[in-house]
């Protein structure tokens, strides 16, 4: 089934004369339980169609369903409450929020969602076990190493069961080993959990990794192609 | 969570935080003793005017408060005193006279103003008592009390004899011997230099009645300065012909409306004060909103509703101001309670600047701590900075979590 439907998307950015394309006419349909990446060139497009259907920025022309909503027909509000109950973030730079431990800030989404405190610490501490972060729930992000913080991130994206996790450059900022463990991290997850993946990547590794490439040249989609498993 | 959030945001930019709330705790400090220093300066001399001038309420002659002619006295003072003190059984009723005449002694001579009172119940009233520098207070009826001034131009000193002269109600000029029984010092110059006091008893003899009075002085206890239960008193003066009752305000009309005066200045000065602990805040929370586009944009991304974005930066501010608040009660307690204790003695520099007149006034300025002062500055403080948050608040509010994510 599918869960991200997208069909005729254009996104362009500035006014008048000074016109940018950054999506020309994208069709895509991401399917439950995939384990996919956005590639392409640097200024392709990648960051900027996974921040549609994350329902961070709009589209020009187009239309775009996440999990049955039409991202074109709601308004600001409506796309933070999908945003919310509905999609998982995993940013380059982990973005974790720093006055809160690896515990709250897994819970965090929770508690907007406005899951009762035993509940969401319940299934908080499950998303850090299950990065492998047991032990590590009263640090700050300053306590932990990149890899930790990226760890965390993960388990905020998916303490929540979202139905997609959408990760812009999830590995740029590790090193090797640690980008390494983070994705067969995610992997285990999308494999064990059934935890859907959209990535926006360069990292040849995460690349070898996925079911399914998607190659962005010039806001378009220039190749999909899906692995035999 | 935002209230965790809020508070641990508050804990950390230290610096910033300690140089705002102190910033803040010390202008507010200022604030609160300078309220505390004019209150505790016009209780006092409202205490000093009501007390040792007008009473809560005084019954007198009609037109004696603008004349305050010798003639203008009546006769029956001590029978307006008894119906006064059965009409207020716990207040201090208290007959005067106040004569202009000439006082002299075997070295030189002046023009004064006679105080005839009731020594004994005025003691704990009038400030004079404890002004006095050399002797003793007024005991017996052939006593005078004069200031340190008057000593001096007649060059008397305890023991010594005057002579007070006065024309009261005819053309000839009644006197009365007494003795300096005591020497005072005020500071006020037209008190230590014009002022005498001796006994109203003493008094009566300069008068052509039995029972003179120019005043009779009613001082209640703990009484509400606001709500004078004056109807008593009213009475008492409309049951003699020519009497009227006046509350202190009446008496002293000039001090109400300079005290108003005074008071509203100050609010002018403590609205600017505000203004200037709003900026500061504004300032803080604008710039820990701007330093932290990054984050809010990560917490909108994540679905973080707006309006809890605005409550959580506007508890921030609101925690600002509270703890700014409570620096100034930490800073401002102990110098208020100095203030209160011990005061500022100001005695040298009062010279001719008495407000009062002649009406004794304390010379220590002293603070008046105020219990809801304490309470409510931290909560002002509170609602001043949550103001003062709101455009910060809003501006964080309006980001587009995608712009804000990528901002350096």
């Amino acid at each position: 089934m599918a869960l991200v439907e997208i069909s005729g998307l254009s996104r362009t950015y500035g006014e008048g004369d000074i016109q940018v394309k950054a999506l020309n006419g994208v069709d895509l349909q991401i399917d439950k339980g995939e384990f996919a990446a956005l590639m392409g060139p640097s200024g392709c497009g990648k960051s900027t169609l996974l921040n549609i259907i994350g329902g961070l920025d709009s589209p020009t022309a187009g239309t775009v369903r996440v999990d049955g909503n039409d991202l074109s027909m709601v308004d600001d509000q409506h796309r933070s409450e999908l945003r919310r109950n509905r999609l998982g973030f995993v940013f380059q730079a982990y973005n974790l929020i720093p006055v809160l431990t690896a515990a709250e800030n897994a819970e965090f989404v929770l508690q907007l969602q406005g899951v009762d405190k035993a509940e969401r610490r319940r299934k908080a501490l499950e998303a850090l076990a299950s990065v492998g972060l047991q032990g590590m729930e009263d640090r700050f992000p300053n306590q932990l190493s990149g890899g930790q913080q990226q760890r965390v991130a993960i388990a905020r994206a998916i303490a929540a069961d979202p139905a997609i996790v959408l990760a812009d450059e999830p590995t740029a900022n590790l090193d090797s080993v640690n980008s390494h463990h983070l994705i067969e991290l995610m992997r285990t997850l999308n494999r064990d959990k059934g935890v859907t993946f959209l990535f926006a990547t360069h990292d040849p590794k995460l690349l070898d990794a996925v079911d399914r490439t998607i190659q962005l040249v010039d806001g378009t989609v220039d190749k999909d192609v899906r692995r035999a498993n | 969570m935002i209230w965790n959030m809020a508070v641990r945001n508050i804990r950390r930019n230290k610096r910033r935080t300690l140089i705002t709330t102190v910033g803040l705790g010390l202008i507010m400090a200022v604030m609160m003793m300078t309220f505390a220093l004019q209150s505790g300066s016009w209780v006092a001399m409202l205490k000093a005017a009501i007390e040792g001038g007008a009473g809560h309420m005084v019954v007198q002659q009609e037109g004696w408060q603008t004349e305050q002619e010798a003639s203008m006295f009546f006769d029956g003072a001590s029978k307006v005193q008894s119906e006064l003190q059965q009409a207020y059984p716990d207040a201090t009723v208290v007959r005067r006279t106040l004569i202009g005449g000439l006082i002299t002694s075997a070295n030189g001579s002046s023009a004064i103003q006679l105080k005839g009172i009731e020594p004994g119940p005025e003691r704990g009233l009038t400030l004079l008592d404890d002004n006095v520098r050399e002797g003793e207070w007024l005991s017996t009826d052939r006593d005078i009390v004069i200031g340190t001034g008057l000593a001096r131009t007649l060059g008397v000193g305890l023991g010594d004899k005057v002579v007070f002269m006065a024309q009261v109600a005819t053309d000839d000029v009644e006197s009365r011997l007494y003795r300096v029984k005591g020497i005072y010092r005020t500071g006020t110059d037209v008190i230590d230099n014009f002022l005498a006091y001796t006994t109203v008893d003493s008094t009566a003899e300069l008068f052509p009645v039995d029972d003179p009075g120019h005043q009779v002085a009613v001082i209640l206890p703990n009484a509400d300065r606001d709500d004078i239960p004056s109807d008593g008193a009213a009475r008492v003066a409309s049951a003699h012909e020519g009497l009227k009752m006046l509350t202190w305000k009446e008496a002293l009309p000039l001090l109400q409306e300079q005290m108003e005066l005074d008071m509203k200045g100050s609010y002018v000065i403590f609205l600017f004060m505000g203004i200037i602990v709003l900026v500061g805040v504004l300032n803080t929370v604008l710039m820990s909103v701007m330093e932290r586009i990054r984050e809010f944009g990560v917490l909108l991304a994540l679905g973080m509703p707006k309006k809890r974005l605005v409550r959580m930066v506007l508890l921030e501010g609101l925690l600002l101001g509270f703890l700014g608040g409570l620096v100034a009660n930490v800073v401002a307690f102990p110098v208020i309670l100095w203030l209160q204790e011990k005061g500022i003695d100001y005695g040298d520099m009062m010279g001719s600047a008495n407000p009062l007149g002649d009406v004794a006034l304390d010379t220590v300025l002293r603070g008046q701590l105020s219990a809801p002062m304490f309470l409510l500055v931290p909560i002002g403080a509170a609602i001043m900075a949550l103001v003062a948050s709101i455009y910060p608040a809003l501006k964080a509010a309006r980001l587009q979590p995608v712009e804000a994510i990528r901002h350096t």
